[in-house]
């Protein structure tokens, strides 16, 4: 024989309907997390030129970019750091650096032109 | 007072102020240029840069000269937007430049049929500033040509004025008036006539495409090669000189400039690079304070 319906015993229904509502959206919020974690995560590591999420270990790691400090005559040049390990000759040739490029550095002109002179000349300067 | 000779198979000219100067810089000079041929040789079997070529896609480390030596070739291929590039090996060797060019000069040419080779940028070389290495991809080619002398020639050049085939670095105090320097087509014959001018600082580089000639079958091919073709350039210039701040700087542009063709002008000028342009029907063309040839 079922106890009479109340409405408290109705309220205490409610409350635990709600209760395992609540229970089963967290759960599928949790999932659902998990796997846009590991979607953006391979994402990120192949989005990284010459690595690969299945790569060995030593092959992923992070690269490093940063600008060289160069020569005045060498001015601008940016590249990849790697990392010291030797990659196999068959590794995937990045299609471009991972660098964006740096502001290019003309050739920069002489302190003064050039004059004529009448001197004779200590060299030629021409094809070789 | 000066002294000439041979090495990086070209004619190295050493001028001083001072006589009692020469022997020793001569002594620097002879040193530097025999570590600059071991390490940046792209003919040598034994050097550094041939490592390099042959590794076949690895990373590995360099010293520091062949490091400077990239580094500067890729800093003059961004300068240029990539016309004077350092990966352009490959086309040269099928096109025919494969050895030494004394034994490309001997070579039977018309038995001879060049080919041609897509560039593949300078882009795709990584260096490692820290570690000092160097990453070419697989079947790329680096030829350090268009720089490495003028690169020696900048490192070299203490108190002097060094020539080292057409590519002129002075450093120091010069002479009363400046270095005096003849242009011409070519570096080891007579200057052309009221050619002469004289630099106090820095590089003065004559880019040709009259002397490095070779022959294939009815073809005459040369060693400017233009990236955007992986030929020969096509230039109507005949001879190209620039004054910059450094002789690389200089060699950069002149190089760029026979490879550019008709638009040099407005690159140069637009750099205010003085310059000197010999057209193919030996007109002369000066920009950017230059001056024309003495009558």
């Amino acid at each position: 024989m079922q106890p009479p319906e109340t409405p408290l015993v109705r309220r205490i229904a409610q409350r635990d309907t709600a209760l395992r509502r609540l229970r089963r959206m967290t759960a599928m919020s949790l999932a659902g997390a998990s796997a846009l974690a590991v979607a953006f995560g391979g994402l990120a590591a192949k989005s990284f030129s010459g690595h690969s999420s299945n790569a060995p270990r030593e092959l992923t790691n992070v690269v490093r970019v940063h600008r060289v400090r160069v020569a005045p005559a060498a001015r601008a040049t940016r590249v990849a750091a790697r990392p010291p390990i030797l990659v196999p000759a068959s590794a995937p040739v990045p299609a471009s650096p991972p660098a964006a490029p740096a502001p290019s550095a003309a050739p920069a002109p002489p302190v003064a032109p050039p004059v004529v002179t009448q001197a004779p000349p200590v060299a030629v300067s021409g094809g070789s | 007072v000066s002294a000439s000779f041979s090495a990086l198979g070209t004619t190295v000219t050493l001028a001083v102020v001072d006589p009692g100067a020469l022997d020793a810089a001569n002594a620097v000079l002879r040193h530097e240029l025999a570590l600059i041929d071991r390490t940046c040789s792209r003919f040598r079997a034994d050097s550094e840069l041939t490592c390099v070529n042959r590794a076949a896609g690895r990373q590995i480390g360099v010293s520091a000269l062949l490091y400077d030596a990239l580094r500067t070739g890729l800093a003059a291929a961004r300068a240029t937007d990539g016309i004077v590039d350092p990966t352009v090996g490959r086309a040269l060797e099928v096109a025919g430049y494969d050895a030494t060019f004394s034994l490309v000069r001997a070579r039977d040419g018309q038995r001879f049929a060049a080919r041609f080779a897509t560039v593949p940028g300078w882009r795709t070389v990584e260096l490692d500033d820290a570690r000092h290495t160097v990453r070419a991809p697989q079947g790329v080619v680096l030829d350090l040509g268009a720089t490495g002398k003028a690169l020696a020639a900048d490192r070299a050049a203490r108190a002097a004025a060094l020539g080292i085939g057409g590519d002129i670095a002075v450093h120091g105090t010069p002479p009363a008036g400046g270095w005096a320097l003849g242009i011409g087509d070519d570096h080891g014959k007579a200057p052309d006539p009221g050619s002469t001018v004289a630099i106090l600082a820095g590089g003065l580089a004559t880019s040709s495409a009259t002397v490095r000639r070779w022959r294939s079958g009815s073809r005459e091919l040369h060693h400017l090669i233009d990236p955007r073709t992986g030929r020969p350039a096509d230039t109507p210039w005949r001879t190209v000189s620039v004054a910059a701040s450094t002789c690389v700087d200089a060699n950069t542009a002149s190089a760029a400039a026979m490879i550019l063709g008709v638009d040099a002008p407005a690159w140069l000028a637009e750099r205010r690079l003085p310059t000197r342009l010999v057209g193919r029907d030996g007109a002369i063309l000066c920009l950017a304070g230059w001056p024309a040839d003495a009558a």
